[in-house]
């Protein structure tokens, strides 16, 4: 009983938790006044304390500031690269499972080989080919989220394809296309959606990766990954410049990762 | 030589840089606290691996001039003071027109290998240098470039240096480790490996030997036992005090600090200014200025925002340099006033620290006055409907104090309607836009111990002209200068090319690069050169 209380309370943080970087991205002025790129050569490297709760970066920029702005580049890359990853993972993937078993054979053969890599390794190199810049963080994240996406709605495509109301609909002559669409996509967006949820978290952590190694959006834009970079080499001297972009990274991560979780628990319940 | 903070050169021309010149009687790091011992190991730690660029004869890397200069001697060295001293040439005589120079060298030095060093292995290094085949930009600069006119073997110990025209930063090259000399074998069955370097092939008559290359990770160098030939007056003569000099490749500033205040290397190389709180007194440190042009921004005179002297003057006083080197820097380096670094020797115009001053007023007039009058809705200036503002063009990585300067610098000038658009380019990018002319300004600091330097800045086509300047009376000023070798006549006109610059601030010098060395009170008698980098000849451990 205890438990569940504990991992509802957990679940409640999560998700006010989401809401709120949510909010920061969509109306960051509701946090603060004070703008994200404003330097002030008196104010440098102050700690924590009234008027700076995130203290000053090297140049005097309120990181509370840039902390709250840098959320809609962190989450717009996140959303944006898995929003693109599932519609075309499911075009692909729904395509796939209804193509022809050689088509399917070879298709699927591929997103394995894929698979078998890293995330971070495709994204690597699909910036070595692109080349850095903020755009190209988010396709190179969202390419290396692709074959997962791909291979789950292939196999939600196989089941749903064998189910009576397809093969229902297909006997009463209703045209293939038509009943991919209206039949099968919506069966396999379910699961696809948890993915998705649990996979928001990922694309952070990667596109704020590929930024920390300088890849992505440069300064004084305030990304996450990039505001992390910023302070690696102050850790000693002033922690809070990497500590609270550090803190809202993981925070999202984890964040999206237990509401996934529980929507996917969620599914599975309903399901069975 | 680049500095650290723009570790490449715009490729193509072989217009003459200068001196690179190396002073090894320089300040000696306080002994420690122990006593002296022979023998044993010390670790050093830096921030880069010259992988590639191992040839002293091509590499532009100021970290392969460090990591080199411990295998390879000169003709002659260059004390703290500027004096010329006799290193592998005893004694030397400069023909009174200035067009040749004749040494007289030690006949008792050799090579790692057992080669011996003659007359003949100085023209054999001097004409690989020159070698288009090499590809050297550095190196072949410094020998005096289209003013170099070969080498002669008199007899064994005599060689003469030959110039079409007088060459004044030559002696003071000849003490760089750029023209340091390869073993003549060396030269004739390895040419091809050069670049790669390491054991066997990065072979001179250093009093260290390396022994053993692990790119991207370690050198480790042994003491020559045989080395007797070191610079005349130099604190250590003979073979090196301890036996293995072990170099760690440490890219992280913070991880550099951290080794060093945990024990696991000596000493430390390229410590970030902001560090220093950290390491504390238990360590010696020492900073050196930097020689030659500090960092600065090089505003390109032909684009029509930068070619109205008005407005770049309003640019170079728009913004509150004081305070933002002060902020980055937290005290440790000084903002620049000149176009040439204090330490440069025999030109640096000292007169120019109580002329340049923020103005914000001034500059907003100037603006006015310019009829850069109408602000548009972001708060920028414009004129005819056109927007206030210059393209930046870095290259990257860009190390991250500048990165913090960039910023104070374009929030500083958007207060007076001066937009600055900051674009860190790839290698490739900025090589396109660089050569293209496609920006309004650029950034870097050049290290020289000349004053000569100023030429491939200043100078009509000069390479590092980034400005694009073209003024006969500046040229002539140069060529004069480089041709002078009377040290007060030289500085005079130096001080001529500085006051003219900030004047017309062509070049908007922001401040005076250090190298910052620190090391372990467990070893002492780590000298430093005139640029602050390490020599380990008389290096050792304390009991």
């Amino acid at each position: 009983m205890r438990r569940r209380f504990a991992a509802r309370a957990g679940l409640i943080v999560a998700a006010l938790f989401l809401v709120a970087v949510t909010l920061m991205a969509v109306a960051p002025g509701l946090f603060t006044p004070l703008d994200p790129l404003a330097t002030d050569t008196d104010q440098v490297l102050r700690p924590p304390g009234w008027g700076h709760p995130f203290g000053t970066d090297q140049t005097g920029r309120d990181m509370f500031a840039r902390v709250v702005y840098g959320a809609s580049y962190s989450l717009g890359v996140g959303a944006g690269a898995t929003a693109a990853a599932l519609v075309i993972g499911v075009v692909v993937g729904t395509l796939v499972g209804l193509a022809p078993r050689v088509v399917d054979g070879v298709a699927m053969r591929g997103v394995e080989i894929l698979l078998a890599f890293p995330e971070f390794l495709i994204a690597l190199f699909a910036i070595a080919v692109l080349g850095p810049g903020p755009v190209n963080v988010a396709t190179a994240v969202g390419v290396a989220a692709l074959p997962a996406y791909i291979r789950v709605a292939r196999a939600e495509t196989l089941v749903v394809r064998r189910s009576g109301y397809v093969e229902a609909a297909r006997g009463l002559g209703v045209h293939p296309l038509r009943v991919a669409v209206s039949h099968v996509v919506p069966n396999t967006l379910r699961p696809l959606g948890v993915i998705a949820t649990i996979g928001i978290g990922t694309t952070i952590v990667a596109a704020a990766g590929l930024s920390f190694l300088g890849l992505g959006p440069q300064d004084p834009t305030p990304e996450w990954g990039l505001l992390l970079s910023g302070g690696r080499n102050l850790l000693a001297q002033a922690w809070w410049v990497a500590f609270f972009p550090g803190v809202l990274i993981t925070g999202t991560v984890v964040s999206a990762t237990v509401v996934g979780r529980r929507l996917r628990r969620a599914g599975e319940g309903r399901r069975s | 030589m680049f500095s650290r903070h723009r570790p490449f050169r715009i490729a193509g021309s072989l217009a003459l840089v200068t001196a690179a010149a190396l002073v090894l009687a320089g300040c000696s790091t306080p002994a420690g606290s122990g006593e002296k011992t022979e023998g044993g190991t010390i670790t050093f730690g830096v921030d880069v691996d010259p992988v590639g660029h191992l040839d002293v004869h091509s590499s532009q890397l100021d970290i392969n001039a460090i990591l080199q200069r411990p295998v390879f001697d000169s003709l002659v060295s260059q004390n703290a003071d500027g004096t010329i001293v006799p290193w592998l040439a005893t004694s030397w005589q400069v023909s009174d027109d200035g067009l040749q120079y004749t040494f007289d060298l030690r006949d008792d030095v050799t090579f790692s290998d057992g080669e011996k060093f003659d007359a003949a292995a100085v023209k054999a290094n001097f004409d690989h240098i020159v070698d288009p085949a090499t590809e050297s930009a550095q190196a072949s600069s410094l020998i005096g470039g289209e003013y170099y006119a070969g080498t002669d073997v008199i007899d064994d110990s005599t060689v003469r240096v030959n110039f079409s025209q007088p060459y004044a930063p030559f002696l003071a090259n000849a003490a760089s480790v750029e023209l340091g000399f390869y073993s003549p074998k060396v030269l004739a069955e390895h040419a091809d490996e050069l670049k790669a370097g390491g054991p066997g092939i990065s072979v001179g008559s250093g009093p260290f030997i390396l022994s053993e290359y692990t790119p991207g990770s370690e050198l480790v160098y042994t003491k020559n036992p045989d080395y007797n030939w070191a610079p005349e007056g130099a604190a250590a003569q003979g073979p090196a005090t301890i036996d293995e000099l072990d170099v760690k490749i440490l890219p992280e500033s913070s991880v550099r600090t951290s080794a060093l205040t945990s024990g696991q290397v000596d000493v430390i190389g390229d410590t970030a200014p902001s560090s220093l709180g950290q390491i504390g007194d238990g360590f010696t440190v020492t900073s050196t200025e930097s020689p030659g042009v500090p960092y600065s921004l090089y505003l390109n005179v032909t684009r029509p925002v930068f070619s109205d002297v008005e407005v770049r003057k309003a640019f170079a006083g728009g913004f509150d340099l004081d305070a933002a080197v002060k902020a980055v820097f937290a005290g440790s380096y000084q903002r620049a006033y000149s176009i040439l670094g204090p330490t440069t020797p025999d030109s640096y115009d000292a007169a120019l620290e109580t002329s340049a001053s923020f103005d914000a007023d001034a500059a907003n007039d100037a603006l006015d006055a310019a009829g850069w009058s109408e602000r548009d809705s972001d708060g920028y200036r414009t004129k005819n409907g056109e927007r206030l503002s210059a393209r930046w063009i870095s290259y990257t990585p860009v190390n991250e104090d500048n990165a913090n300067l960039a910023n104070l610098i374009q929030d500083g000038l958007k207060k007076i309607g001066f937009e600055v658009v900051h674009d860190q380019l790839e290698p490739g990018a900025y090589l396109d836009a660089y050569l293209a002319g496609d920006y309004d300004l650029t950034d870097w600091g050049f290290l020289s111990a000349d004053a000569d330097v100023l030429r491939s800045h200043l100078g009509t086509g000069g390479y590092q002209n980034a400005s694009h300047l073209s003024d006969p009376e500046i040229d002539a000023t140069l060529a004069s200068a480089v041709a002078t070798t009377d040290a007060s006549q030289r500085a005079e006109l130096y001080t001529q090319l500085q006051q003219w610059n900030a004047e017309n601030a062509v070049i908007v010098p922001l401040y005076v690069p250090e190298y910052i060395l620190a090391s372990s009170k467990k070893v002492g008698g780590v000298e430093v050169d005139i640029h602050g980098w390490p020599l380990f000849s008389g290096a050792y451990v304390t009991k």
